[in-house]
């Protein structure tokens, strides 16, 4: 995982976010649908974080939260590490695509999104750290 | 990201929103729209054209507009999405419960 931006959970976090991906885009020549793709995935992850991650006793917060990025022509593997008392993204509940607008909730879509758009979604707690890693692999169609 | 509001011809207004809709920008938009439809006009196409980014804090307010759309006797339409916004758009099962047509012409006849 040859690059790493640290960061705390807050909502600053988003802007550094963004920029971090923009550096990487001019870096690996990412293609731009990729980038943005990236970009939801890792503001979904990291929201997720500050909403719902309980900081380890007893730290007060703010959540330390590390982003590693193992880019290639190939595939993306990235992996979003929060400092925080064990919390599995991959439980929330699916939501409910076929309900009708009275009876959709108005969100829910976070974790949903960082599934649709991942080809790989998977969850572990290791030494006091929730790791999420997300592969996704360059399809054909968004080379250039 | 930067919101506009124009009226039309008709008695519908156009919201063009240009940029980013995301957990730092969606709060802007969630006022706007909710003041729309507490408003007397109430039909409403949003003008998705120079929008590049959407995540699920901006679809959260596009559910929600949706419902205050519905609850206030209201129309809402959305138009002009690129592709990589039409295809989160779908993941989300949007297609089913919002109205999106392909550009302002057709927005606004399906005011009318």
């Amino acid at each position: 995982m040859p690059e790493r931006l640290e960061l705390s959970a807050t909502p600053e976090a988003l802007r550094q976010v963004k920029q971090w991906l923009q550096e990487l885009k001019g870096r690996y020549a990412l293609p731009d649908i990729i980038v943005g793709e990236l970009n939801v995935i890792l503001e979904e992850l990291v929201m997720n974080i500050i909403k719902h991650a309980k900081p380890t006793p007893p730290s007060l917060g703010p959540i330390p939260v590390r982003i590693e990025a193992d880019l290639s022509d190939r595939r993306v593997m990235v992996r979003v590490m929060d400092e925080s008392l064990p919390f599995d993204p991959l439980s929330r509940p699916k939501p409910n695509l076929s309900l009708d607008l009275n009876d959709r909730p108005i969100g829910g879509l976070g974790i949903h999104l960082v599934r649709e758009l991942s080809d790989r979604f998977q969850y572990s707690y290791e030494q006091g750290w929730n790791v999420s890693l997300i592969e996704k692999t360059m399809h054909q169609e968004n080379r250039e | 990201m930067e919101i506009s509001t124009r009226s039309t011809d008709g008695n519908a207004m156009v919201m063009g929103l240009n940029g980013r809709l995301d957990a730092v920008t969606s709060h802007l938009f969630e006022r706007e729209i909710v003041a729309f439809f507490s408003k007397d006009s109430k039909r409403l196409a949003l003008d998705f054209g120079q929008l590049d980014y959407i995540s699920s804090a901006g679809l959260r307010v596009l559910i929600l507009g949706a419902k205050k759309s519905k609850e206030s006797g209201g129309a809402l339409v959305i138009f002009g999405l690129k592709s990589h916004i039409m295809e989160v758009f779908e993941i989300s099962g949007f297609s089913s419960i919002l109205t999106i047509l392909p550009g302002e012409t057709e927005a606004l006849a399906s005011l009318a």
